[in-house]
């Protein structure tokens, strides 16, 4: 079987060769000018940006938080950050006795909030909790995210954004009270 | 001495790899795109620094434009007949079959139950000239959330997120977030879609 194939493929080969005397020259200029064409038009129309998902877990608002269960915060690891118009956004640490300020959310200003938001977080593990030994056993920020009527949906992401690239670990999206609405009215 | 000659040869130039890469680049980007969705709400998700895809799949979106408008993206055509089959049910809106495959064509709609027959019955080019209203979300006449009980009631498997606009009101947003979380639907979990931005 295979010496037949064989014997026919030599014959084919040298009818071959005989008949090949001249290369076939194709002019490739159109089809390459065609060719970038669609190239530059799929470059162009493709939006690389693909939509991003940012993760949000929000408390559940129907169940009735178990008193037994819940970590009271400590007045020195709590940290307000309130939104308000025109890309406004404030501060205040503590719950007794607030002192409002503001601050930027432009990162290369001297009072950015990302500054504010490192400096606290710093602050807080320093300390050592009462009876704490190891370095888990330190004080951590606590963030309460509150926004007026007038702030915008950008505000909000950027501070939940401000929330993973400074890791705090805890962080919570709360109504504003009327008295927080006062303290930022005059600033 | 011999006399050079001059090289009389037409410089040619092999242009077989150049045509390769130019045809092999053209058949990724041809595959690779996808055309974008003909959105009736145009959404400029705000940038952060989350990078994580977002999967497309059982996804349902919930839209805020610009102007508070609120519209739901649900993901896959079988699932928006299912839903609207649902909806035409519970609403009593008595849609034709051709009515319900309108809406399982389409990618969002944000449209009151009360002109959906009608928004439904026009024809496709009268549909885009239609500006869409949105989805009431007050706590009134919440439409929004008897949508998402019937997506709810439908299947366990669907992901939810929220589409907002950078520029929209949080108000709007805290309401859909408010909407989400309500005793009905108890959707504590969910995602902001947002646009890449590089670390400052």
């Amino acid at each position: 079987m295979s010496e037949v194939q064989d014997s026919g493929g030599e014959k084919k080969k040298g009818k071959k060769i005989r008949a090949k005397k001249h290369s076939t020259h194709i002019d490739m200029t159109p089809m390459v000018d065609l060719a970038f064409l669609l190239l530059t038009f799929f470059l162009f129309t493709t939006t690389l940006s693909k939509p991003k998902a940012m993760p949000l877990i929000m408390p559940d608002v129907n169940e009735v938080p178990d008193p037994s269960k819940q970590t009271p915060v400590d007045d020195e690891d709590a940290m307000t950050i309130i939104l308000s118009k025109n890309n406004r956004v404030f501060y205040y640490f503590g719950i007794k006795e607030p002192k409002v300020e503001q601050a930027s959310f432009d990162a290369t200003k001297p009072n950015s909030l990302r500054k504010v938001i490192i400096e606290k977080k710093k602050e807080c593990e320093s300390r050592l909790k009462v009876g704490g030994k190891t370095p888990n056993e330190r004080h951590k920020v606590v963030i309460l995210i509150k926004a007026d009527k007038d702030a915008k949906y950008k505000n909000m992401v950027d501070v939940l954004d401000e929330m993973n690239i400074n890791d705090v670990p805890v962080y919570a999206i709360v109504d504003i009270t009327p008295k927080e609405i006062e303290m930022i009215s005059g600033l | 001495m011999a006399k050079v000659k001059p090289h009389r040869k037409k410089p040619t130039l092999d242009m077989t790899p150049v045509v390769d890469l130019a045809f092999l680049l053209v058949t990724f980007f041809m595959l690779t795109a996808k055309f974008k969705p003909d959105e009736p709400l145009v959404v400029d998700s705000p940038k952060a620094t989350y990078d994580t895809p977002v999967k497309t799949e059982n996804l349902i979106e919930v839209q805020v434009g610009k102007e508070k408008q609120v519209f739901l993206a649900v993901d896959n055509k079988n699932t928006r007949y299912e839903l609207i089959n649902k909806i035409s049910e519970s609403k009593g809106l008595n849609l034709t079959e051709d009515e319900k495959k309108a809406y399982s064509v389409m990618s969002a709609v944000g449209v009151p139950f009360n002109q959906l027959k009608g928004f439904l019955a026009a024809s496709p080019e009268d549909r885009k000239s239609i500006k869409q209203p949105g989805i009431p979300t007050d706590s009134l006449n919440n439409e929004l959330k008897e949508w998402l009980i019937a997506l709810r009631f439908m299947s366990n498997k669907y992901v939810y997120a929220i589409k907002g606009d950078q520029n929209a009101d949080y108000t709007a947003v805290a309401q859909v977030i408010t909407t989400l979380q309500s005793k009905e639907l108890k959707l504590n979990k969910f995602n902001l879609i947002t646009n890449l931005e590089t670390k400052k």
